[in-house]
């Protein structure tokens, strides 16, 4: 008898109390939720590399080469692209899996993902010479002519003609990471719900009046200025039409499949009135307004696919419980034409649609993000405009239903406020007790002021606030929701700093000299010397990836702009502008990946080579440059100096200034908006993906993981509890001085069962609270399991745990992630 | 030092580093030049941690 066999026999009550909570959900869920849970292609990526099975979808890049290959030289791009998609939304084969009643999917079939080839040459030429069979080799040789026609063509290479040698040299070579809209070429799209849910049709009604109003006014104008106005505008409107008149066609297309299936091969007389029912709402949607919750869940589904059509989408920022709560309460609570576990089973049905769904980008960006598709974090709860909680039955459905769906994305990130309704999170812990990972837990009080600090959102505004992607909120609303990837300026393995600032801007590893020349450390006579070499370091890449982002959105708005997304922005179609030209009120932010060891590498240079004297700078970089290979105790001195998580003010103030710095830092840049540009210090998988970054003065070697957030104590090295930590964590400002900063903990499962446990957590996240920090998010897995899982992951392939930023099944990431995972710490509460 | 697997002997630095996970622990995995298996090593003694160390991940209580 297998393991699997011997553990489905188990009853539910027993699979509960081994805490299998995996074998659990699937005897909870419902026949069709566990058919289409499994029928799943997992889009995840081990390392960088797909799972077995799943290839390129070439149907997008066949249609955009040929759209662009007959376009008139005359046609503007905008319409090019336009059509391009559009040829995508009309010709694309589609399909609609048995049961599911959420259709669309944005690729041919269910193991396929779409290829963008507007995006990046690097990236298209890295998907052809890909060898691990991602392409089939029928259709390799015409891969590579397509990805040829587009070299010179993509984005990057628009962006890369405003970019000096030195940049373009730095940015694939010398720096760790640092600017990706070229290279990583993803967006983070927000919608205004308001305007989308008003259907397309009104949306094609307004265009058409702007149209026509401004084909009147270039004629009847009499300046030069009103004259040649408009005509970028008409263009874009043009555009837009093109795309979601497409959009709509596409819908109507399920429309179609679904009553041909019905009327002529359904057996099953219930599955045939819902096949006839998905037929009426994708005839309405997203034509029309929804009026119901699975018209609605179905309209935004459309959106998705129409998104990450036209551009990869790395994010899902939405907010389900808020947004659809009028559909559910009069589908549910007033005309109960659905009932709650109907609900739930939708939701659940919603959440395994969206599992599905991958895209082909960046080498970089599937490492960076391995074990995840996404990351697809829905946002749920919170206050509403006027500061009431909005947690309602609705955000206990989404929860509920995440406990039998069990998907790493997408996952939730919830907002907690002192007016959270306890039965809301009651079903908070249940999850992070589940062993998901998820929600992560967002402190509203300190993210609404944070929101009006940096960026001067209005307090209505900024409690609109949904994650854009893992950890930095922005508003919904006409002029705050975004249309892009802000942390495209971001730098991978900002310790690096550190490192950087020892050797006088030389990284070790290249020989090259990547950044500003602080002075020969050795004759650094304070630690304040040291420091202030630290900070000019970290401005240095701060500048140089701050100026590239501005330049790449202005490329987009003037070259390359995406008008699927622009039409969905009411300031866009009011004004005629694209997405990236029409400015929305900046959220930006600068992620700093894997920062979080700084302040210990700052600390145990001030004890051990400034103020304790028992090192000199010099040696430190030859023990640096070794690699600490034969600096063995030398290197252990390093490892027991002050260390952050311990409530150790020594090195609690180190960070804390350097937090204060950040900040001045952040102000020192604005975008051509005038917004500041805070820091956001995470990490996602990262500390994996950067490991490459050379050895650190707080002992790490080249090649270890670096810490796992982005003020998370690193993996053993908070020794003292876990109200040390947040003591720690505690210390910095949290509204004025980042834009969000993540904190990791592991809870031990055992002590957190039943009541007790959910009391002793309550009691926990209080305290989390009060201390002002803004954010935390938790494993529950206890090593006993996860070491089984690596010893023998085919039975434990449902097993979920938390990254950093995102949630991922174990067995789908890299050995050293999981011995990664497996190294934190196990925090006992109480 | 010696590889667990195959049984080649040479100095550490020719076992190539991988990486620790535990900084505040002396161990780390390297990998054997001849055979390419994985074994962790203490660096104090610079010789292949005990046997009922291999393959654990370092620091990793299983009691909890």
């Amino acid at each position: 008898m297998t393991q699997t066999e011997w553990t489905i026999e188990k009853d539910e009550k027993e699979l509960w109390d081994a805490r299998e909570f995996w074998w659990w959900a699937e005897k909870k869920r419902s026949a069709r939720l566990n058919y289409l849970r499994k029928a799943v292609w997992s889009k995840a990526t081990k390392g960088s590399t797909w799972l077995p099975g799943v290839q390129l979808d070439l149907e997008n890049i066949r249609w955009f080469t040929r759209v662009f290959k007959e376009a008139p030289a005359s046609e503007p791009f905008v319409i090019t692209r336009a059509k391009a998609l559009a040829a995508v939304l009309d010709h694309m084969p589609i399909f609609i899996t048995d049961l599911s009643r959420i259709v669309g999917y944005p690729g041919s079939a269910p193991h396929l993902i779409t290829w963008i080839p507007t995006a990046s040459y690097i990236i298209n030429e890295d998907l052809v010479n890909d060898r691990t069979g991602i392409i089939p080799d029928e259709d390799l040789e015409e891969a590579k002519e397509m990805a040829a026609f587009w070299k010179g063509r993509t984005f990057q290479d628009a962006v890369e003609q405003y970019q000096s040698r030195k940049e373009r040299t730095q940015k694939l070579m010398g720096r760790p990471g640092g600017t990706g809209r070229d290279l990583l070429a993803f967006d983070y799209v927000t919608p205004q719900p308001e305007w989308m849910y008003q259907g397309f049709d009104s949306i094609i009604k307004t265009i058409d009046e702007n149209v026509a109003a401004a084909q009147k006014n270039m004629v009847e104008a009499r300046t030069a200025e009103e004259q040649v106005a408009n005509i970028p505008k008409l263009d874009t409107w043009n555009a837009m039409k093109i795309c979601i008149e497409a959009m709509i066609r596409y819908a109507r297309r399920f429309s179609r499949l679904a009553r041909i299936i019905a009327e002529n091969f359904e057996t099953d007389p219930e599955r045939r009135q819902e096949l006839i029912r998905m037929s009426e709402i994708c005839y309405k949607v997203p034509a029309q307004r929804p009026e119901h919750l699975w018209e609605a869940i179905q309209f935004d589904h459309f959106v998705q696919i129409a998104y990450r059509l036209e551009w990869h989408n790395a994010a899902w920022p939405w907010r389900q419980d808020y947004w659809h709560w009028p559909f559910y309460k009069k589908d549910v609570l007033e005309d109960k034409i659905m009932t709650r576990d109907e609900a739930i089973e939708l939701c659940g049905e919603w959440m395994i649609a969206a599992y599905t769904i991958g895209k082909s980008w960046a080498r970089g960006g599937r490492e960076a993000l391995q074990g995840s598709p996404g990351p697809y974090v829905w946002t749920l709860g919170g206050l509403d405009e006027e500061g009431n909680d909005a947690c309602n039955d609705l955000t206990d459905c989404y929860l509920e239903a995440a406990l039998i769906t069990r998907v790493s994305d997408p996952t939730f990130g919830f907002r907690y406020s002192t007016k959270t309704r306890p039965q809301t999170l009651r079903r908070v812990f249940e999850c992070i007790r589940h062993g998901l990972g998820y929600p992560s837990i967002r402190n509203d009080d300190v993210l609404i002021p944070n929101l009006m600090h940096w960026f001067g959102h209005p307090l209505e505004e900024a409690r609109r606030w949904v994650h854009q992607a893992c950890m930095a909120p922005a508003p919904d609303t006409k002029w705050g929701a975004p249309p892009i990837r802000y942390p495209n300026a971001s730098v991978y393995g900002a310790s690096l700093a550190v490192n950087l600032a020892i050797f006088d801007g030389v990284n070790t590893q290249s020989g090259l000299q990547v950044s500003r020349k602080t002075g020969d450390s050795s004759k650094f006579e304070t630690f304040e010397d040291f420091y202030n070499a630290w900070y000019e370091q970290m401005k240095d890449a701060f500048e140089w990836a701050t100026s590239l982002e501005h330049r790449n959105r202005q490329v987009e708005a003037l070259y390359y702009p995406k008008p699927m997304t622009t039409s969905l922005y009411e300031r866009c179609v009011e004004t005629g502008q694209n997405s990236a030209l029409c400015k929305e009120r900046s959220s930006l932010w600068y992620t700093l990946f894997s920062f979080s060891e700084t302040g210990d590498c700052l600390a145990a240079i001030k004890k051990l080579v400034y103020e304790d004297k028992k090192y000199t700078m010099d040696q430190l970089k030859e023990a640096l440059l070794a690699n600490w290979e034969g600096y063995e105790v030398m290197r252990m001195d390093f490892v027991r100096a002050p260390k952050w998580g311990n409530d150790d003010d020594y090195v609690d103030q180190i960070y804390v200034k350097v937090y204060e710095d950040l900040a001045k830092m952040s102000w020192s840049v604005r975008d051509i908006n005038g917004q500041p540009w805070p820091t956001l210090p995470e990490s996602v998988a990262t500390f994996v993906l950067v490991a490459s970054l050379p050895a650190l003065p707080n002992g790490r070697r080249m090649g270890d993981p670096l810490y796992d957030g982005g003020c998370s104590p690193g993996p053993g090295l908070d020794k003292k509890g876990p109200t040390a930590v947040l003591k720690s964590v505690g210390k910095l400002d949290h509204v004025g001085t980042v834009r969000a900063t993540l904190l990791n903990q592991r809870l031990s499962p055992t002590q957190l069962t039943g009541e007790k446990g959910y009391k002793l957590w309550t009691e926990y996240m209080k305290t989390w609270h009060d201390l002002g920090i803004d954010h935390v998010q938790f494993n529950m897995v206890d090593n006993e399991t996860l070491y089984a899982a690596q010893k023998e992951p085919e039975k434990y392939s449902e097993l979920v745990v938390r990254i950093a930023g995102y949630s991922a099944h174990f067995v789908e990431m890299s050995r050293k992630t999981q011995d990664a995972i497996i190294a934190r710490s196990v925090q006992g509460l109480g | 030092m010696k590889c667990i697997h195959c049984g080649y002997e040479g100095p550490v630095e020719s076992f190539r580093y991988l990486y620790n996970v535990r900084l505040d622990e002396p161990t780390g995995n390297r990998e054997c030049p001849k055979c390419f298996g994985w074994v962790l090593v203490d660096h104090t003694t610079e010789e292949a941690a005990p046997d009922e160390l291999q393959g654990r991940v370092p620091g990793a209580d299983l009691r909890k």
